[in-house]
């Protein structure tokens, strides 16, 4: 893992917790389906689709973040993580079978 | 065709991985324990959060409010006129209290104790807030989060060793019975978001705007005169046999820092029932 990618998780666990610490205040202002759109789905979005096709650091960033997102759900644990792996699946297809982005690292 | 099998051995190790420790990661002892360490880590650095989130709120939310703020007002300057009326009545109602409580020797303060906690998280996706007490500070199941006014918040669902999840009263499928006003019965229920409804209301209950809504303890799951809100809207139709109501929730999760968990020997309020220490 190198210098980029430790940033990104620490940026990843900044995230976290002010999705989990921050946004919650300010709940009343949104949509009903913010639940579904939180800052980590925004930022391992962003990773599978600006990352490089070869690259697979996105799958671990949906891992990393869906398991910090499980630690506040009342969910399964995991069902983030599945989330999360499945938005960057579906990214991955679509990109690979209908897009052609320019990848900045 | 080497290079091939690696990366595909490295994608089956990987989620073979994440698969196990997702399947760990669910056993409930695990599971508590896991979470535990985590709010134990991240605990301080949330809590921190949290309450800069609430002073932002504080700022911000006033802001959002300040096209009502004159019609507002003038409601605030007609209530508050109905209330010196009310207070005189209650000074009297007061003294008579307090003498038939020296008569009945109730000892409230021993009923229960209230622990405080500090806020620290909230759920991603539904209405529960994370706290810093836990079982080591005697936290149980089922036990009622209040704050210092008295309103009511939720209940203790699930306990780790140093922190708590509490359920908010607007959390989905959550309901409990309340007593609406002159003594009129119904239902709250949660409707997520920071939301709650009043259900079950017969129709020709009188049911208005602005009546407080407290807990009643039919359903068994809070103590009596917990302050609950104040009914926001009403809803009458001809054709149902029950009516309904919007809540506005006397707690604004928004703005707080702090809860009261009732951690006691008694529920909160079950005590004041002359009946009950006989």
């Amino acid at each position: 893992m190198n210098r980029r990618q430790l940033i990104i998780f620490a940026i990843l666990t900044v995230l976290g917790l002010v999705q989990v610490s921050l946004i919650p205040h300010f709940f009343s202002f949104s949509w009903l389906w913010l639940e579904w759109i939180n800052l980590l789905d925004v930022a391992v979005a962003a990773i599978a689709l600006l990352e490089k096709r070869s690259h697979k650091f996105s799958w671990l960033a949906a891992a990393v973040g869906g398991g910090f997102l499980d630690f506040y759900s009342r969910r399964f644990f995991g069902f983030w993580i599945i989330v999360l792996l499945a938005v960057v699946a579906l990214i991955k297809f679509v990109v690979k079978k209908y897009v052609r982005l320019p990848s900045y690292w | 065709m080497t290079k091939f099998f690696l990366n595909g051995l490295k994608s089956a190790a990987a989620l073979v991985i994440v698969a196990g420790s997702i399947m760990v990661l669910n056993f409930p002892a695990i599971n508590s324990s896991a979470k535990n360490a985590v709010y134990s880590v991240l605990g301080p650095v949330e809590r921190g959060i949290w309450n800069a989130g609430a002073g932002i709120y504080g700022f911000v939310e006033p802001l959002s409010k300040m096209n009502s703020a004159a019609a507002e007002n003038e409601r605030l300057h007609e209530q508050v006129n109905d209330l010196l009326v009310k207070a005189a009545q209650i000074s009297d109602l007061k003294k008579e209290n307090d003498f038939l409580r020296e008569g009945l020797n109730l000892e409230l303060d021993k009923d229960f104790d209230l622990k405080l906690a500090d806020i620290i998280a909230k759920d991603v996706a539904n209405d529960t807030l994370i706290i810093n007490k836990g079982s080591r500070d005697m936290i149980d199941s089922g036990m009622p989060v209040i704050t210092s006014q008295k309103a009511l918040v939720g209940k203790i669902s699930k306990v780790y060793d140093s922190f708590s999840e509490v359920t908010l009263v607007t959390s989905k499928n959550f309901s409990f019975d309340v007593r609406i006003g002159d003594g009129v019965d119904g239902l709250v229920k949660g409707q997520g978001k920071y939301c709650a409804g009043i259900d079950l209301v017969p129709r020709d209950k009188g049911l208005k705007a602005d009546d407080p809504v407290y807990t009643s303890a039919l359903g068994g799951i809070f103590p009596a005169g917990l302050l609950v809100g104040t009914v926001k809207e009403v809803y009458r139709n001809d054709v149902e046999t029950f009516q309904s109501a919007a809540l506005s929730l006397a707690f604004d999760a928004g703005g707080s820092r702090q809860v009261f968990v009732a951690n006691g020997k008694l529920p909160l309020g079950m005590g004041t029932n002359p009946q009950k220490k006989q």
